[in-house]
């Protein structure tokens, strides 16, 4: 076995082809499953779960126009960036029994991080597109940046801070929170207190998710009634369709990132399995986590909302679900010093 | 003022059935021609279509035998579909330019004309035999 620098090639590149297959795929599949759960709520039967397959595959197949006033190389580095490093985000973030692929190499604040590069793509691309419509969404989608940015941090933070509380080794890292090889989580180590901080600390980040993923209510940057699709207005065709997939592995990899924070059971927890079935059973288990993770923060916010006004948007996330974060803290805290975290 | 309250609601759709009509299939067949061939051949079933509500104004029906040729219909039809034949001083109505405000049946002093409930009337020729009412 090859090892450079301590990584071995052949497993990384392999585990990287494959956490891209399953993001790709598994991103499209929630699509469409998004999109009937939404049909559904609205009395619709919504179109089949493979149509995402096929926008994506029209698009593929349609020309990509560069309009005359964007800067080409930009608007076309955009999209590329935007699906890579929502794949990037997924190979840090533990699926189902799996570890990371670059567990170790990388933590929560990483990812933190890593969130904002989708993001800050769309924006370079929105600049890059020389439309007026396109230039407003791109500002729109910073202040949303900046807007989740601190409820984002606070349920970040209680978390990672309430296991070193505790005592716990290592309290930044995804496969520590998630529990992959001990299954000591958040939820085990806090008490009554702390439960109730993380419930409230739960409901921050599933409001939370919307933000990240630009879908109702905080498409103000996309804004299709005001803007004509602000950011995206000047794509399409093979552009499009990579803003399209990295939308999906972004929901993926967004959903992902809540089970490993707030819902990081496992069956091969309780049940005795051999190694094989265990891993297969955790991951069936976790594909439901995250289709139910998307269904209530993306599905039944999306469809039970209109849009923020974009100041809606920085009132509600820095004052409101900011404030409801500090109080979950806030309880989070108070638990530790009652309930007696081992270092306190 | 209730706090978000669409989301119970939403929830409560969730678990009722659709509203939609699935007509004329579940979902747009690949080949819409093709899926009507397999219907006709009986090897797959269209779902029918919602009721029409009463007083429906649908593709037109002419009685031949009552009509006296007095010309009011044509008087009155704002898309002038009706065209007088002098020969046997009856009418022929273009189905593909009639409106169906129900106008002419309305002015109909002894009652010819009458509003059907069919209204699935997609056809390939303006000209065809179902187009045209005599």
């Amino acid at each position: 076995m090859v090892v450079i620098l301590g990584i071995d090639p052949v497993s990384v590149i392999g585990g990287t082809v494959a956490v891209a297959l399953f993001g790709i795929l598994a991103g499209l599949v929630f699509m469409g499953v998004e999109r009937k759960f939404a049909a559904h709520m609205q009395a619709r039967i919504g179109p089949p779960i493979r149509q995402p397959f096929r926008d994506v595959a029209k698009l593929l197949s349609k020309d990509s126009i560069v309009p005359e006033n964007a800067i080409p190389l930009l608007f076309n580095m955009a999209p590329v960036l935007a699906l890579a490093s929502s794949i990037v985000i997924l190979l840090y973030i533990p699926l189902g029994g799996f570890l990371p692929v670059l567990a170790g190499y990388g933590d929560l604040i990483l990812v933190m991080y890593l969130l904002t590069v989708p993001a800050l793509a769309l924006v370079a691309g929105g600049f890059a597109s020389g439309s007026p419509y396109a230039t407003v969404g791109s500002q729109r989608e910073m202040v949303t940046m900046m807007s989740y940015e601190l409820p984002l941090a606070i349920a970040v933070i209680a978390i990672a801070w309430r296991l070193a509380a505790a005592g716990i080794a290592d309290p930044f890292s995804l496969a520590t929170i998630a529990g992959t090889a001990t299954g000591i989580t958040v939820w085990s180590v806090a008490g009554p207190l702390g439960i109730i901080g993380f419930l409230l600390l739960l409901i921050v980040l599933a409001w939370v998710t919307p933000a990240e993923l630009s879908r109702v209510p905080c498409d103000t940057p996309e804004a299709e009634t005001e803007l004509c699709g602000g950011l995206l207005v000047e794509y399409s065709g093979r552009n499009l369709a990579l803003f399209y997939l990295a939308q999906g592995v972004k929901t993926v990899a967004m959903a992902a990132l809540a089970v490993a924070l707030f819902l990081p059971w496992n069956i091969s927890w309780y049940v005795a399995l051999s190694p094989n079935a265990a891993l297969v059973a955790d991951f069936a288990f976790f594909l439901l986590k995250l289709m139910a993770v998307i269904f209530f923060s993306v599905s039944v916010i999306r469809v039970g909302m209109a849009r923020f006004r974009i100041t809606h948007v920085v009132s509600i996330y820095w004052g409101y679900l900011g404030g409801l974060g500090l109080l979950g803290l806030l309880c989070v805290v108070l638990d530790a010093y009652i309930g007696g975290g081992g270092m306190l | 003022m209730s706090f978000l309250p669409a989301i119970p609601e939403v929830l409560r759709q969730f678990l009722k059935r659709p509203a939609t009509n699935i007509f004329p299939a579940k979902y747009l067949p690949p080949s819409v021609t093709k899926y009507l061939q397999s219907v006709q051949e009986g090897k797959a079933a269209i779902h029918p279509p919602v009721e029409t509500p009463p007083n429906f104004r649908g593709k037109i029906l002419y009685d031949r035998d009552t009509c006296i040729g007095c010309k009011l219909c044509i008087r009155v039809c704002p898309a002038n579909a009706i065209e007088f034949l002098p020969e046997t001083k009856r009418v022929r109505i273009y189905v593909t330019q009639c409106i169906f405000c129900s106008q002419c049946n309305d002015a109909c002093p002894v009652d010819a004309l009458h509003m059907s409930d069919e209204f699935l009337l997609a056809d390939e020729d303006r000209y065809s035999e179902n187009m045209i009412v005599e």
